[in-house]
């Protein structure tokens, strides 16, 4: 049931040419250089130090590694981290 | 960013938390909608964050709930430093009391300069200031109109052509300029004397000079009455002829004095009407003060207004100050007449009566103080819509004498 949901709002955002991290509540991850990173629609902070942030998403995690993290902001829907990004990673379950 | 706004006037706070996995409290922030701010790690256990300060019960919530410990590193923000000043109210209190203080003194007269007169006209000036309530130590707002001043000085002190009074800031700039009398070197200068209007000579009066009309004469306005040209070959002019040189030589010009009286005619119209009315204070007053501000005021004093019938009300604004700043609020003063009106009825009688003083005040301000009104006569008197219309003429007895300076076309 859950997996046919699932394809029908692929299938809407597709051919209505929604954006699909809306409709389907997928992460959207904004980097500017190296300096900023915008992650949207998370679901929470798994870790966070210096050297890395990992974020809970609807679809597993988002590892983020570089050097010197600060959370900028961290809001119900958006974490902004400043710092020196070197990779961002998707990691499955 | 918008919770970022004011953030300044709203407060925040930076706090550290301490305990095992403290991201699970940042979690827990997250879910119950607390915005933060500039997360840092700063060991495995410690997290030191910003929050606002009105979510600060919140966060002590979560910390009850979780288990952290949330400790206060920082306070920022204008609700703490107001915080902080409660406990010095001796500073505030002192801050206020200048304020106070250089706002009442930024509105008082500190000086008043008289310039540009002798110290004599000063002192008469002084006098007159003194009386008009504008000297040191009094308040701007409590004082007249400065153009009322300078006008009533001007009238009542004879000596003065013109008195400006300006102000600077605390200080009033009184400038004066002194009527300087004219040294009559024409005292000495030849002259006629003729006449300044038509009419009959009835005395003469000749101290200098040869007198050319005599009494009873007509003389026409322009004509010599008494000449500054005195002829001394005046005795012996039998038939012989003389050089024109030897007659000048004989001519001696003077400065001709004396008064001469004529009577003079002036015919006036005047119209009274039947029904009058007429308004006169009382000389029962009140004043009001207000403070405004912009379009509105409040009333600061006498709340109550004066049961007056009739009102008449004068306007004054003084605008208020902060050292040399004007202040967008002003104390208006306002005065409150009472009222007369009188009205009546004449009959035609005491109409014309009143026409003919009416028309009489009006001569005296033409003529010469000394002018006597020998006779008036009513030439014509017609009644029309309500008003008499009055023709008069008086016959006046005045000095018509004018000096005229002689030109020897040197």
């Amino acid at each position: 049931m859950n997996k046919w949901r699932g394809r029908m709002k692929q299938w809407v955002a597709h051919y209505f040419n929604l954006p699909d991290d809306v409709l389907l509540d997928l992460p959207r991850i904004t980097t500017i250089g190296q300096l900023h990173a915008y992650i949207e629609n998370h679901h929470g902070l798994v870790t966070f130090t210096e050297n890395e942030i990992v974020v809970k998403t609807n679809q597993g995690y988002v590892r983020v590694r570089g050097e010197n993290f600060v959370l900028k902001t961290m809001l119900q829907e958006e974490i902004i981290i400043e710092g020196k990004i070197q990779d961002v990673q998707y990691v499955d379950n | 960013m918008k919770f970022k706004q004011g953030l300044f006037f709203k407060g925040y706070i930076t706090i550290q938390i301490k305990g095992k996995k403290p991201e699970l409290f940042l979690n827990q922030c997250i879910r119950e909608d607390i915005a933060i701010w500039d997360i840092r790690r700063n060991s495995e256990m410690e997290i030191e964050a910003k929050v606002h300060l009105k979510n600060l019960t919140n966060i002590r919530q979560i910390r009850r709930r979780l288990g952290y410990k949330v400790s206060l590193k920082e306070k920022n923000g204008l609700p703490f430093i107001l915080a902080h000043l409660r406990f010095r109210k001796p500073l505030i209190i002192g801050l206020f009391l200048s304020l106070v203080l250089i706002f009442i003194l930024s509105n008082m007269v500190w000086q008043v300069k008289i310039v540009g007169v002798s110290p004599e006209m000063e002192y008469k000036i002084q006098e007159r200031l003194d009386d008009y309530g504008l000297k040191e130590g009094v308040f701007k707002f409590t004082l007249r109109s400065v153009d009322d001043i300078e006008r009533n000085i001007t009238n009542e002190l004879k000596d003065i052509m013109w008195l400006g009074i300006e102000e600077k800031g605390t200080t009033y700039i009184v400038q004066g300029v002194e009527k300087t009398v004219v040294d009559k070197e024409q005292k000495s200068m030849p002259q006629h004397l003729v006449a300044s209007k038509d009419g009959t000579i009835m005395e003469m009066l000749v101290e200098k000079g040869s007198p050319k009309v005599a009494v009873y004469q007509k003389v026409k306005k322009g004509d010599i009455l008494v000449s500054g040209i005195i002829e001394e070959g005046n005795g012996n002019i039998n038939g012989e002829k003389e050089d024109a040189d030897d007659q000048k030589d004989r001519q001696q010009y003077v400065h001709s004095k004396g008064t001469v009286m004529a009577e003079t005619w002036y015919t006036t119209e005047t119209t009274v009407p039947l029904t009058y009315k007429h308004q006169s204070l009382t000389g029962d007053k009140d004043h009001h003060y207000s403070l405004k501000i912009g379009n509105f005021s409040i009333p600061i004093w006498d709340f109550l207004s004066p049961d007056y019938k009739e009102k008449h009300m004068e306007k004054e604004d003084n605008s208020l100050y902060f050292l040399n700043f004007k202040l967008p609020f002003s104390i208006e003063k306002k005065t409150i007449f009472e009222k007369e009106t009188t009205t009546g009825k004449r009959d035609e009688k005491t109409a014309i009566a009143e026409g003919i003083a009416q028309a009489k005040r009006e001569l005296k301000k033409h003529t010469n103080h000394d002018a006597e009104i020998l006779d008036e006569r009513i030439l014509h008197e017609k009644v029309e819509n309500g008003k008499v219309k009055l023709e008069l003429l008086f016959i006046v007895k005045e000095d018509i004498a004018k000096p005229q300076p002689i030109n020897q076309g040197e």
